[in-house]
């Protein structure tokens, strides 16, 4: 029922004073907070997130909770069973979390929660990329000095090598970080179509081991285009960004003889003490035959024709592995997860997937080495419990149950016979061993960073024809000695 | 007659005891007193962290940790302004190394910045035009007009993300076919501005246009009247009574698209455009700070420098406004 007359007394402009209505709402007011302070049902008294806090133990006891920043492949993957049965104790509580899966993303978490000095987690899978710096700084505990010998001994002696440099000090030569698992790339093509360009078993067979020269695969390639029913030839990641200059980008320079640092005795530093060698012919070569396999322009010492479309100076992974799935592709460069995924999509198809290591240059087939280390936060309040898990991680149960469920490669040698018993990979073994035999670090330090935009943007350029090889190569000499030079 | 009804009993409690203490302040201090507590909050999340940057700006950068170098004075600002800083970005539109990096990304930011609200403001007075008119189908037209608006930023990346990827996006094709783009727009400069910035005008002329049309709609139709007895034309319609009345709020929304137009970044990574190929200021800051060595004071540096420009803007557009508010008798 209408209030006749409030809406009169509204009607001739009276107004209720200020004081009254803040005399009204203090009142409601006292009401309304009388009503809060007895409330329940929040979110927590405490203020806490609502997770339970683990007990908390002090780093030289054995129990307690190990928090792992690992990945989404390890978690709820049964990863804290196989682990207390490879020699973990029952006390100790092993929690998989799911970090960013983008490497960035993670690496800058990481970096947060350093700086925060958070105790969590206690366990990193850091990026072979980018662990290097955060060494040097400081930023992990250094494993030789809180581990006993005969387990440092043991990874030193088992683990791949180039893998186990990416987690060591580049002064000290200290292990600061366990390997996990490598990753490397290869070259998956497809059979049927080079059968039908005139290659056989025969070839397939003699690539596994012995690939051919960026020339003649480049030959092959466009010999199986001419005579298919394919929209591209060879597919690898050229795009402006981090994975141009650490790796396809490295695989390249590196087959045709030239570096970055002057050899791989220089890769890690030391920094403004090592030679700039990116303007030198040889590198010059790496850049004219990524260039000549777009444009087949003929600048490169080998005869390599353009068989990748220029598109591939815009794509990484995704772009090149759903389309060498879906049949659009005669080869593609990428990693091993793509073997998985191409030996999936081609089941009931008359696709059938070849595996064959990347082309050789002058200076040999080379493939860059990604892959992923286990590190440990300085500031963890769990030590004991944590080398426990780093212990366990190191054994061959569960490396070998790693492979199964992840598809992840074990950085043991020795166990890459295992590797060749599997279903999915154990056809392309011989190609595998191969790539992880000739792998290439990027030069990982604390100016990596600064260098790789520089790397990428050049060397994309010259993709993209914006500008020559030797153009590319005299930006990136320049740029790249000042770096070293502010930095050393 | 009204009787006035006694209300309720308060308790003696503190906030009446408040409340009755404002009573005896002046209009002004308790005009204060209300804006307080904004204030404190200002101070809290606005002028802090600006403050900090500022001082942050001062400090060396330290390659090797999260930490700050040693006092350096006004050493960032100057590397920045000379070129001198080997660790900051790589040179992008111009690749001979000779361009100081903040030259290309201030340059880059403005015209975006005029560009996007040049347009965003000429489609947005056409969008406040049709939402007003009478017609049928007018509600499907102003839903149409605001569904970019509504759109999350990470969506509309990858709309135009689709439309320009290198092979098979829809639009790569046949606009590289007439010769308006490059087989790579996303990773050619002048191809992915072009795309930012039409990303940009596509979402939000839909703001403006509601603003607009807040302006649009206070304006005294008896003024229309009048000009309709005098014979005015539309068009002298539009320039003596819509344009000079909409003025002092089109000024307001462009300041606002300004002040966003000069911070752009997230449009120019959802896209795929990527910082590399569009370097715009807050760009630098980002890849200063997260992307390479952890280069705080240069960063800090950097944020400062915008401020200071989107300070200019801001003081521009003020007096614009204050001007235009004089002419139409407002002040």
């Amino acid at each position: 029922m209408v209030d006749s007359d409030s809406t009169e007394t509204e009607s001739r402009g009276t107004s209720i004073s200020r004081r009254r209505m803040v005399k009204a709402i203090g009142a409601t007011g006292a009401a309304g907070l009388a009503g809060c302070s007895g409330g329940g049902g929040g979110d927590g008294g405490d203020g806490g997130d609502g997770t339970a806090t683990p007990m908390g133990t002090s780093g030289d006891d054995i129990g307690g909770t190990v928090t792992v920043f690992s990945g989404p492949q390890f978690v709820d993957a049964g990863f804290p069973e196989v682990l207390h049965e490879a020699g973990v104790p029952d006390s100790i509580t092993i929690e998989m979390t799911r970090p960013p899966q983008d490497t960035g993303s993670k690496q800058q978490q990481l970096r947060t929660a350093i700086n925060a000095e958070e105790s969590d987690p206690d366990l990193v899978l850091t990026d072979n990329g980018w662990t290097i710096p955060f060494i040097v700084r400081g930023d992990l505990v250094n494993l030789e000095e809180e581990m006993d010998d005969e387990f440092i001994s043991r990874v030193r002696e088992e683990g791949v090598q180039s893998m186990i440099n990416t987690g060591t000090h580049p002064e000290t030569g200290d292990l600061y970080s366990v390997p996990v698992f490598p990753d490397f790339p290869t070259i998956t093509y497809r059979k049927d179509l080079l059968r039908e360009a005139g290659y056989g078993d025969s070839d397939f067979d003699t690539w596994r081991g012995d690939p051919p020269t960026w020339g003649t695969f480049s030959q092959i390639v466009s010999e199986a285009v001419d005579g298919a029913d394919v929209d591209y030839g060879h597919l690898w990641q050229g795009n402006n960004y981090a994975g141009l200059a650490c790796c396809t980008f490295n695989e390249f320079l590196t087959s045709m003889g030239g570096a970055f640092f002057g050899g791989r005795d220089n890769l890690f530093g030391p920094i403004g003490d090592r030679p700039v060698t990116l303007d030198s012919e040889k590198s010059i070569d790496g850049i004219e035959a990524a260039v000549d396999i777009i444009h087949g322009t003929g600048s490169a010492p080998m005869d390599i024709e353009g068989v990748s479309p220029v598109e591939v100076a815009g794509w990484s992974e995704p772009d090149t592995k759903s389309l060498f799935e879906d049949g659009s592709a005669v080869t593609q460069r990428n990693w091993t997860y793509s073997i998985g995924g191409a030996v999936t999509a081609f089941e009931g198809t008359d696709m059938e997937l070849g595996v064959m290591p990347l082309p050789r240059g002058p200076n040999g087939s080379w493939h860059a080495q990604g892959g992923w280390i286990m590190s440990m936060n300085p500031y963890t309040d769990n030590m004991a419990s944590a080398k426990e898990v780093i212990k366990a991680w190191w054994e061959d149960s569960v490396l070998k149950y790693q492979f199964d469920t992840a598809n992840f490669m074990p950085p043991k040698p020795e166990l890459y016979s295992y590797v060749e018993q599997s279903d999915t990979y154990g056809p392309y073994f011989e190609a595998l061993q191969y790539s992880t035999e000739n792998l290439i670090p990027r030069p990982t330090t604390s100016v990596w960073p600064n260098q790789r935009s520089i790397v990428a943007e050049e060397v994309n350029a010259a993709l993209r024809q914006e500008q020559t090889p030797q153009e590319a190569a005299t930006a990136m000499q320049e740029q790249i000695a000042a770096i070293e030079e502010q930095s050393g | 007659m009204a009787t006035e009804q006694a209300g309720p009993e308060v308790s003696d409690g503190i906030l009446t005891r408040i409340a009755t203490w404002t009573e005896n302040l002046s209009e002004q201090a308790y005009a204060y007193l209300l804006l307080a507590p904004g204030f404190l909050v200002l101070l809290l999340f606005a002028f802090w962290p600006l403050a900090s940057a500022v001082r942050m700006s001062f400090f060396a950068d330290v390659i090797t940790g999260g930490n700050l170098g040693e006092f350096v004075g006004f050493s960032n600002y100057v590397a920045l302004l000379t070129n001198d800083n080997a660790l900051a970005p790589a040179a992008f539109v111009d690749p001979s190394f000779q361009t100081p990096i903040l030259e290309q990304a201030l340059f880059m930011t403005v015209l975006f910045a005029v560009l996007s609200v040049a347009g965003e403001t000429l489609l947005g007075f056409l969008y406040a035009m049709l939402m007003r008119a009478e017609y049928r189908g007018r509600r499907l037209v102003r839903l149409l007009i605001i569904l970019p608006w509504a759109i999350p930023i990470v969506i509309q990346g990858m709309i135009f993300f689709l439309l320009f990827r290198p092979g098979y996006g829809l639009l790569t094709e046949p606009l590289q076919q007439i010769g308006l783009f490059s087989s790579l727009p996303l990773n050619t400069t002048f191809d992915g501005f072009v795309i930012v910035t039409v990303a940009d005008i596509w979402k939000t002329s839909a703001f403006m246009a509601l603003l607009i049309l807040a302006g649009l709609e206070s304006v005294n139709q008896d003024l229309y009247e009048v000009a309709d007895v005098m014979g005015a034309s539309r068009w002298q319609r539009f320039r003596h009574i819509t344009f000079p009345l909409v003025f002092p709020v089109l000024m307001v929304a462009m300041l606002f698209r300004t002040m966003g137009a000069l911070r752009v970044y997230g449009i120019i990574e959802s896209t795929g455009v990527g910082c590399s190929t569009v370097p715009s200021m807050t760009c630098l800051v980002t890849q200063m700070m997260f992307g390479s060595a952890t280069l705080y004071g240069s960063a800090a540096a950097v944020s400062v420098l915008i401020a200071i420009v989107v300070g200019l803007f801001i003081t521009i557009y003020l007096g614009f406004i204050r001007r235009s508010n004089q002419n139409l008798g407002f002040a």
